[in-house]
C-alpha cells in the first residue's frame, strides 16, 4: 500500500513538474509524429494495407517469425511474438484480416528498437495472423493461422 | 481521470534489454454490447512511448483488438544496467500515465 502511496506521489510530482516547465509536449519527442490513426479504425484489409504499406507488396520472408498458437481456445487472449533478423527493421504492423478491426499493432522502431515485439490480442474467429515488417524500405511478411474455439471480438 | 496501474518490467537479453509492461484498461472495442444492451463505447489505448535516459526509442501504436488489460514486451538494443527505462501511454478518451523504471 506505501509503495503505491509514493508511486503516485512521484507521478503526481513529475506531471507537476511537467506542466510548470511549460511544456505541452511530454518528455519523450515521438520518432514519428504520424499515426496512422485511419488505419487503426479501418474496417476492412484493403483499407488497412493500403495506409500501412502505402500501395506496394509485401514479400513473404523468412527472416521474420510469427509465433503464435496453432490453437486458441479463448480468442480475446491470443499471445503472438514477432521477431524479425531483417537488417534494422522500420516498423512492425500485426495484422488480423477478417477482424472487425484488421489493424492490430503498429511498432515504430528506431536503430535500438524494432527485433522483438510480443502481445495479446483479440480474434474474432479462425483466421490468419500476419506479420510485417518493414526494412530497408521494402515490407516483409510472415504468417500463420490461428484456429479460434470461442470467438473474443464481438457482445 | 481515473488513474490506472501501470506495470514495468525488464530483463537482459543478449543484445541489450527486454521491457514487459502491463497497462490495466479495459480495452473496448466499441462492439460488445453492456448489461443494458446498449454498445459499450469504443475506448483503447493508441500508443506506447519507450524511452531510454530520456530518449525516445520506440511507439507501439494499437489498435482496439489488442486484449484488455494490454501485456506488451518490446526488446532495446544497447540498454544496460543503471539506464531508466520510460513508457508513456495515452488512450482514445485522452486518458495517459507515464513510468519509470531503472534497469537493475
Amino acid at each position: 500500500m506505501m509503495k503505491r502511496r509514493s508511486f503516485l506521489q512521484q507521478t503526481l510530482a513529475f506531471t507537476a513538474g511537467l506542466v510548470a516547465s511549460g511544456s505541452g509536449l511530454f518528455y519523450m519527442p515521438r520518432a514519428y509524429a504520424a499515426r496512422p490513426d485511419a488505419a487503426f479504425i479501418a474496417r476492412d484489409l484493403d483499407t488497412v494495407l493500403k495506409e500501412i504499406l502505402g500501395g506496394s507488396e509485401a514479400t513473404m520472408s523468412d527472416q521474420i517469425k510469427l509465433d503464435a498458437p496453432l490453437q486458441a481456445e479463448n480468442g480475446a487472449v491470443v499471445p503472438v511474438v514477432v521477431s524479425t533478423t531483417l537488417e534494422a527493421p522500420e516498423a512492425i504492423a500485426i495484422v488480423v484480416p477478417k477482424n472487425p478491426t484488421p489493424l492490430l499493432s503498429l511498432l515504430e522502431a528506431t536503430p535500438r528498437t524494432g527485433s522483438y515485439v510480443r502481445m495479446r490480442i483479440k480474434m474474432a474467429g479462425t483466421d490468419e495472423v500476419r506479420a510485417y515488417v518493414k526494412s530497408g524500405g521494402q515490407w516483409y511478411m510472415a504468417a500463420q493461422e490461428v484456429r479460434v474455439a470461442v470467438g473474443g471480438c464481438g457482445g | 481521470m481515473a488513474k490506472r496501474r501501470t506495470r514495468v518490467k525488464t530483463e537482459k537479453t543478449e543484445k541489450g534489454i527486454r521491457v514487459t509492461c502491463l497497462i490495466k484498461h479495459p480495452m473496448e472495442t466499441g462492439n460488445r454490447l453492456g448489461a443494458d444492451g446498449a454498445k459499450i463505447p469504443i475506448h483503447y489505448i493508441k500508443f506506447v512511448d519507450f524511452g531510454i535516459n530520456g530518449d525516445h526509442v520506440g511507439t507501439i501504436n494499437l489498435g482496439p483488438g489488442v486484449s484488455a488489460d494490454p501485456y506488451l514486451s518490446m526488446d532495446i538494443a544497447g540498454a544496460v544496467s543503471g539506464d531508466k527505462v520510460s513508457l508513456h501511454w495515452e488512450d482514445s478518451k485522452g486518458e495517459s500515465d507515464t513510468v519509470d523504471t531503472v534497469v537493475k
